[in-house]
């Protein structure tokens, strides 16, 4: 429990992020303090918010709260019973209506809004926010992967690049994976199979041999992505299937629907695909 | 097209409509408004869908039973709730009428306005990549697909057992049983659309929140709006504020508590500490504790915690402890899903 202060400070300046925000918040439940009149904003965006904010940094019921019932990192979600957003508008607009003249006004609204603006990010530039490449809102090589593999009136087990794992089966939940999401964050899960389409370069024995330990028909390799073993992955059941979207995929040749996935997708095999198979001994 | 656009339409639209007439009807006079009507309803959608589907989840019933149960139930709630409450309708035009926007709040009123569509235009055309969506997106894909709930993992697809954790926040499902009723992917309903829908619905939260802050002030409304706005768009400050979830996550559980339910329970508790509570008002504060459940799990915890402050401190300052009793029922979804939590983990 002496942590507890401690991670509570590291928490409650993670939230901010380095930001502004917390002082802004701080300076307008201040200033409501000092002149709201009315008693039930006082006791709501006052009183009611000190108080969360005092019993966040609590270490008795910060203690009680991580152990008992919620994970210390999602312990920041207590500062969301603060409705931040709507105490400091609340302030400003009441600072606004006090000013007598019309031009004041503006001008204190413009400066407000600059000030909020210069102090805070703008959303859409998070460098994770960008323009949407189908209503899915799914990268559009991901779909035509999934169609790909996607087999009418069954489901099939894949194994992809780490990049699709997110999304593959918000899309399509017929196609089960090897290893989810989870292998992506440490600590979550350990399969060796990851480890070894993520290792540049693969393996061919080490790929093929876990997928058809794990139940694995497809394999989805990133195009271009140096093979290297005795045999090339063909010599070990995974047939060459098609190129999607800079990914090659491979089918387990005995998959019940292999035959008829291979003859649908032979006309299209390129002749002159390069491959980027290097024999080792 | 046209149909599944239709259905979503009834879906999110009208029903939700239907549904917040009664509770309304029993508010008081200066808080009806269409808004307000809308509000309750998508409030009583989550909340008859959490108490209908939990024992589903719970029994491992099928998605296809809890889909067709709420189907039944919502529509024929919607169609009682229209009669016994139309006269709601009334009420609220009168209200409109008497509200006018007076000439000197249309500009402000009309910057506000033009910075909420330019954000709903960006929730349409815009994409964030959200690694949480393997799991909320993919939960509500996984029980159309299996025909079960929270029994398939939604990363890989593995059969497991009830993941209890998760099953008391029902809010992907009830994302699937949208999707099932519209025939459209939940994936483009959660990405291009309720992404696009609960962004405006926090929207009117805080012109309720505004008009109750600012109720003989009506142009100082729109600048509490504006500010909101502001603060809203430049509040991308960490992956943990609220505001970055508000737009990067909107249609997700724990997106929809702190940008939906948190100032829906704050607007009602500017109610109680203004003594403005009617039966309706009780009704909703009970609705919306319910819903905080359906979002997300740390509901369960973190809501008790605001609303016993909150009523300490009213029974406080107005010299009423009834307010603690009455706020203590209202809690009871959080202690009933509490305590079925624990029992059955």
């Amino acid at each position: 429990m002496d942590n507890m202060l401690h991670t509570t400070l590291t928490i409650y300046k993670n939230y901010g992020g380095g930001s502004m925000m917390t002082m802004i918040v701080a300076a307008a439940v201040l200033y409501l303090w000092i002149a709201e009149e009315r008693k039930e904003i006082r006791l709501l965006f006052v009183h009611l918010a000190t108080g969360v904010v005092a019993l966040f940094f609590f270490p008795l019921f910060a203690y009680i709260a991580t152990h008992f019932f919620l994970d210390e990192q999602v312990y920041y979600r207590v500062l969301w019973l603060v409705p931040m957003g709507m105490i400091v508008a609340y302030a400003l607009a009441k600072v606004i209506s006090q000013i007598g003249t019309r031009r004041q006004r503006i001008v204190m609204i413009l400066v407000f809004s600059l000030f909020l603006i210069k102090s805070g990010s703008l959303v859409y530039r998070n460098e994770l926010v960008t323009k949407a490449e189908n209503l899915y809102h799914l990268p559009a090589s991901v779909i035509s992967v999934a169609d790909a593999l996607h087999v009418e009136g069954r489901d099939v087990k894949a194994v992809v690049p780490g990049e699709m794992l997110q999304f593959i089966r918000q899309y399509d939940a017929s196609i089960h994976l090897a290893y989810g999401r989870e292998a992506l964050v440490e600590g979550w899960s350990n399969n060796p199979l990851y480890d070894a389409m993520e290792a540049n370069p693969v393996r061919s024995y080490l790929i093929t041999d876990y997928s058809k330990q794990q139940g694995v028909e497809y394999i989805v390799l990133r195009a271009g992505t140096p093979v290297v073993g005795t045999n090339p992955i063909d010599k070990y059941e995974f047939s060459y299937l098609t190129t999607i979207d800079n990914y090659d995929i491979y089918i387990y040749d005995r998959a019940e629907f292999a035959a008829e996935k291979k003859k649908e997708y032979e006309s299209l095999i390129d002749p002159e695909r390069e491959d980027y198979y290097i024999p080792t001994e | 097209m046209w149909l599944h656009l239709g259905l979503l339409a009834v879906c999110t639209w009208a029903l939700p409509f239907c549904m917040g007439l009664l509770p309304v009807r029993f508010m008081k006079e200066e808080h009806k408004s269409f808004g307000m009507v809308w509000v309750t309803g998508w409030m009583m959608m989550f909340a008859v869908f959490q108490i209908l589907s939990v024992p589903f989840i719970v029994c491992e019933s099928s998605f296809t039973l809890v889909v067709q149960c709420y189907t039944i139930v919502i529509g024929v709630l919607s169609v009682v709730f229209l009669f016994f409450g139309r006269s709601c309708v009334t009420d609220c035009l009168r209200r409109i009428r008497e509200k006018r926007p007076d000439r000197g709040q249309i500009p402000i009123m009309a910057v506000v306005l033009a910075l909420i569509a330019m954000q709903l235009w960006f929730a349409f055309h815009m994409q964030y990549l959200d690694g949480d969506d393997s799991f909320f997106v993919a939960t509500a894909l996984t029980s159309q697909h299996t025909d079960t709930m929270y029994r398939f993992t939604p990363y890989y697809g593995a059969n497991g057992e009830l993941d209890i954790r998760h099953a008391l926040s029902t809010e992907p499902v009830f994302l699937g049983w949208l999707s099932e009723v519209t025939g459209i992917h939940v994936t483009i309903i959660c990405h291009s659309y309720v992404s696009v829908l609960f962004l405006f619905l926090m929207y009117v939260i805080y012109a309720q929140a505004g008009t109750q802050l600012f109720p003989l002030q009506r142009k100082n409304k729109w600048l509490f709006l504006l500010f909101v706005n502001i603060w809203y768009l430049f509040g991308n400050v960490s992956i943990y504020a609220a505001e970055s979830f508000a737009y990067t996550r909107t249609w997700q559980g724990k997106a929809m508590f702190p940008n939906l339910m948190i100032p829906a329970l704050f607007l009602w508790l500017l109610f109680m500490a203004k003594d403005e509570m009617d039966v309706g008002e009780w009704a909703m504060l009970f609705v919306i504790v319910l819903c905080t459940v359906f979002t997300t799990s740390t509901g369960i915890f973190s809501v008790p915690v605001l609303l016993s402050l909150a009523a300490v401190l009213i029974a406080v300052s107005r010299r009423k402890a009834f307010v603690l009793l009455q706020t203590g029922a209202c809690l009871l979804p959080s202690v009933f899903f509490g305590l079925l939590y624990l029992f059955l983990s």
